[in-house]
């Protein structure tokens, strides 16, 4: 189910859709791809209107999660099929489906049938038949969820590499964010059915628009806190019985906001004197160690856990239960509202 | 813009109107006339004023017997169906994957292929001085008289357990299959006897398949008529045999045959509701 | 108690192998007794082909098993044709109807042969009017013939990833072309079987062709109906292996055909 979704996604860009399993990114995918009808509204491919165009002759192909490679087809056979539907002439389709193979790395395995190829080979070949056909756009749904991780990654710089060559627009379908964040020109982020927040990818680790774009994107600490005043380009507020300065835009006095802060934007000092801006008193609980560094959890004074990161080069000054301070820069927060 | 919708099963409509507009005809077509005829009057072969009494004649005292015979021997079919049919169902279901598939075909082929000349097998055996007989007087069984088991009940009722036996089978397996016989083994852990965990466990869980294979078997011998003719002999006169006199010998009478034809497609459908119905409180439960 | 499982599994094979016994009692007596040298069939008097060299020299068999054959070809190709479409309608038809309609499609299976004999004869004389004979014969089998085949091309349906057809969609091909290109190449086992199947049910029907024939046309079921009437004889014996024969045979491929994997069109 999708509901009162309106993007505009750019020519040439790579654009991903974010989302956990079930907000409605491969509903809205299949919409762009004509296999499923809007109850309402338009869907606009180059200017023109297409939602009432049958998903053959719309300029865009999708590559499936699982490939969806005709199992009775062999390898070249499968790549020129849309070739083949266009009547286009069999020596051209041959020249054209050799560079269409050498272009996702798979030359010399035309003749070979799907079930013969890993599942990374047969994920190129499914990319070699949705983009032999030139299309203006290409789907993507999900392409590297049933590959490991260490050929998900080597796949996630061969798609943006190739992506960057071809021009082509890709709207790429994933729930892993990290891979959102990676690949992508422009995220868009889902939940329920709907779409919460458009931008590139720093604008939504640093900047995210509400509580659960917060949450999914990375990890983050939530305060409640209350405007007391401002102090331009910052805002003053009230939190965990300090006050604090934040960077944002007026907000009116005595309204009640939700901080974000990331766990790498906070730094763990000793407790004691510091002329640092911000400063939130607290207990260190506990750190795990994670290899690249420490994440702690510090109990604030009124009985709030927040959760930082801790350089390796700091841990040995810190013991478990003694008393700290937490800091942070204006910039480094995100202000949501309250009910977000 | 918002959507659920899909657009592929609209297209997908079209190719249903051919094979549903035959069976509209030549299916409902057939099944609405049969309702149609049996309100007629007898005629060459119909006279077209609704009359009604065809309803009547079927309920004839000299009909009557014929009626009272094909559902006792029916239901006698049944019950022997379900009995033969059941372990069976419940062996073939037990085995690997493979046979499975080969076991239950197996079962089919009799119906499948030739009816009729499986039959006229059975004729071949239980006639007097037949199979049966030579083996039984071999034995030294009968006392030097030939066997009389052909063209008496009996005989009808093994044809008719012959013939469909697979409509018992076949559900009974679909319903065997899809149980969890860890089930089973969880009631013998806890004690049960195996006729406990047949009565309170198997047979409860199987019931939707036992209610679908019963009425099928009831339904269709009930309409029997080569079972009847072959071995069965003028004595034992069904409700197919009926059906066939009055549409194919004199005297004619294509209303009350069609009253016949409504009787038992009225039972089937009482038969299926109540099936389903048990099915149905199986889901629930 | 495992004594009582062992005990019980054993009475079961005993049990299940009688009534595959009795399933196939008729069978071996009549292969057997069709080789028999006795005219009166119930004593072995040496072997002999004899009955079979009979049946060659039948016109009225021969007659018959080509009407057979031509009911039986044209029955197979509707019910092929019509009941692959029901299937592959069925199975992506999203209506709410489609419980029903469904229902349409497995009904002449349930209702008793006899039922379905007298309407279509009736509906074939005073509704629609078909010439009695070989015509009404193919029509009225072609009305079981496309329920089976719908079943078996449905159930093959089951494991048919039905983003192949979508693929093929975006890629370019018009419904028809999808269906030739992809989805034909990979159910075709099934619809094969399933015509197979219903080849088979109609060359072996009897009671519906009993009823829909007219004067003077007679399928093969229908000459040993009225040879069996006239008493038991070792060329019915012989006909009859024939014929089992036959059709076994070709149901065998049927069920074979039906049980093909497809070649990994399989749902991940």
């Amino acid at each position: 189910m999708v509901r009162d979704v309106s993007l505009a996604i750019r020519e040439g860009e790579f654009f991903s859709l974010l989302g956990p399993s079930g907000c409605g990114k491969t509903t809205l995918l299949r919409l762009l791809a004509g296999f499923e009808s809007p109850t309402s509204g338009e869907i606009l491919l180059a200017g023109s209107g297409v939602q009432d165009v049958p998903a053959r002759r719309r300029d865009l192909n999708i590559v499936f999660q699982h490939y969806a490679l005709f199992p009775h087809l062999s390898v070249a056979r499968n790549v020129a099929f849309g070739l083949e539907m266009q009547k286009v002439a069999g020596d051209e389709i041959q020249r054209r489906v050799a560079d269409a193979l050498a272009l996702v790395r798979l030359q010399g395995l035309g003749a070979r049938m799907p079930r013969e190829l890993s599942g990374g080979q047969q994920q190129r070949v499914a990319l070699a038949r949705a983009l032999i056909t030139r299309p203006a756009v290409l789907l993507l749904d999900e392409p590297l969820g049933a590959l490991d991780l260490k050929l998900r990654r080597e796949m996630q710089s061969e798609l943006k590499a190739l992506q960057r060559r071809l021009g082509t627009t890709f709207v790429y379908v994933t729930h892993d964010q990290e891979e959102a964040l990676a690949m992508s020109d422009r995220v868009g982020v889902m939940h329920d059915g709907q779409l919460l927040q458009v931008g590139a990818p720093h604008e939504i680790y640093d900047r995210p628009v509400n509580r659960f774009v917060a949450a999914f994107i990375g990890e983050s600490n939530f305060l409640a806190a209350e405007v007391t005043g401002y102090d331009d380009p910052d805002l003053i507020v009230r939190s965990a019985g300090e006050s604090l300065r934040v960077r944002g835009e007026r907000i009116a006095i005595g309204r009640r906001v939700t901080l974000a802060l990331r766990p790498e934007r906070l730094r763990i000092m000793p407790a004691g004197d510091s002329v640092a801006v911000n400063l939130l008193d607290g207990r260190l609980r506990e750190c795990v160690y994670l290899g690249t560094g420490w994440r702690c959890e510090i109990e604030l004074v009124d009985g709030s856990v927040m959760r930082a990161s801790l350089p390796p080069q700091d841990s040995g000054v810190l013991s478990v239960g003694s008393r700290v301070m937490l800091t942070f820069a204006p910039p480094d927060v995100a202000i949501l509202e309250s009910d977000s | 813009m918002s959507g659920h919708g899909s657009k592929p099963g609209t297209r997908a409509v079209g190719v249903l109107v051919p094979p549903a507009a035959w069976l509209t005809l030549l299916f409902l077509g057939p099944l609405g006339v049969i309702a149609l005829i049996s309100l007629m009057m007898p005629g060459a072969p119909v006279e077209w004023t609704i009359d009604g009494s065809a309803y009547q004649r079927l309920l004839d005292p000299i009909y009557l017997g014929v009626l009272w015979r094909s559902l006792s021997l029916a239901v006698m079919a049944t019950v022997l169906c379900l009995v033969l049919g059941y372990p069976l169902a419940y062996y073939i279901a037990r085995r690997p994957p493979r046979f499975r598939r080969v076991l239950f075909f197996l079962v089919l082929v009799p119906l499948w292929t030739n009816s009729l000349v499986l039959i006229y097998g059975w004729m071949v055996m239980l006639r007097p001085n037949g199979a049966f007989d030579q083996l039984l007087q071999g034995l030294g069984f009968g006392g030097g008289e030939p066997l009389t088991i052909l063209y008496t009940p009996a005989a009808v009722i093994l044809g008719l357990v012959y013939w469909y036996l697979p409509f018992m089978v076949y559900p009974l397996y679909a319903s065997i299959e899809k149980l969890d016989f860890r089930l089973l083994e969880a009631a013998r852990d806890l004690g049960a006897g195996g006729l406990a965990v047949l009565v309170r466990v198997l047979l409860p869980l199987t019931l939707p398949g036992i209610a679908t294979g019963c009425l099928l078997v009831f339904v269709e011998a009930l309409g029997a008529f080569v079972v009847p003719d072959l071995l069965g002999g003028a004595k034992s006169m069904m409700l197919g045999n009926l059906v066939q006199q009055r549409f194919l010998s004199v005297p004619q009478d294509w209303p009350m045959g069609a009253a016949a034809a409504m009787l038992m497609l009225a039972l089937l459908l009482v038969g299926m509701l109540w099936a389903s119905r048990v099915g149905g409180l199986r889901r629930g439960a | 108690m495992a004594l009582d499982a062992r005990a019980a599994s054993r009475w079961l094979r005993l049990a299940s192998w009688l009534a595959f016994g009795f399933l196939y009692l008729p069978v071996a007596v009549l292969v057997i007794f069709s080789f028999s040298a006795s005219r009166y069939s119930m004593v072995w008097s040496g072997f002999t082909l004899q009955w079979y060299a009979a049946l060659a020299d039948n016109a009225r068999v021969l007659s018959a098993l080509m009407n057979s054959l031509i009911v039986a070809g044209g029955a197979m190709l509707i019910s092929a044709v019509l009941g692959t479409a029901a299937a592959l309608g069925l199975r992506r038809a999203r209506f709410s109807g489609r419980g029903v309609l469904a229902a349409l499609f497995y009904a002449p299976v349930v209702i008793p042969e006899i039922v379905l004999a007298i309407g279509l004869l009736m509906f074939f004389v005073l509704v629609m009017p078909v010439p009695l004979g070989l015509p009404s014969i193919t029509l009225a089998h072609s009305v079981f013939g496309v329920a089976y085949v719908t079943i078996v091309v449905s159930a093959r349906l089951e494991g048919f990833d039905a983003q192949l057809e979508e693929a093929a969609a975006d890629l370019g091909a018009t419904p028809w072309r999808v269906f030739l290109r992809v989805t034909l190449p990979l159910i075709w086992p099934g619809v094969l079987g399933g015509a197979l199947l219903a080849f088979t049910l109609s060359f072996d029907d009897f009671v519906i062709s009993y009823f829909v024939t007219g004067p003077g046309t007679a399928t093969l079921p229908l000459v040993i109906y009225s040879m069996v009437k006239r008493g038991v004889t070792p060329e019915i014996n012989a006909l009859a292996t024939l014929i089992l024969l036959v059709s076994f045979a070709i149901l065998a491929l049927s069920i074979w055909l039906q049980g093909r994997n497809i070649t990994a069109g399989e749902k991940v």
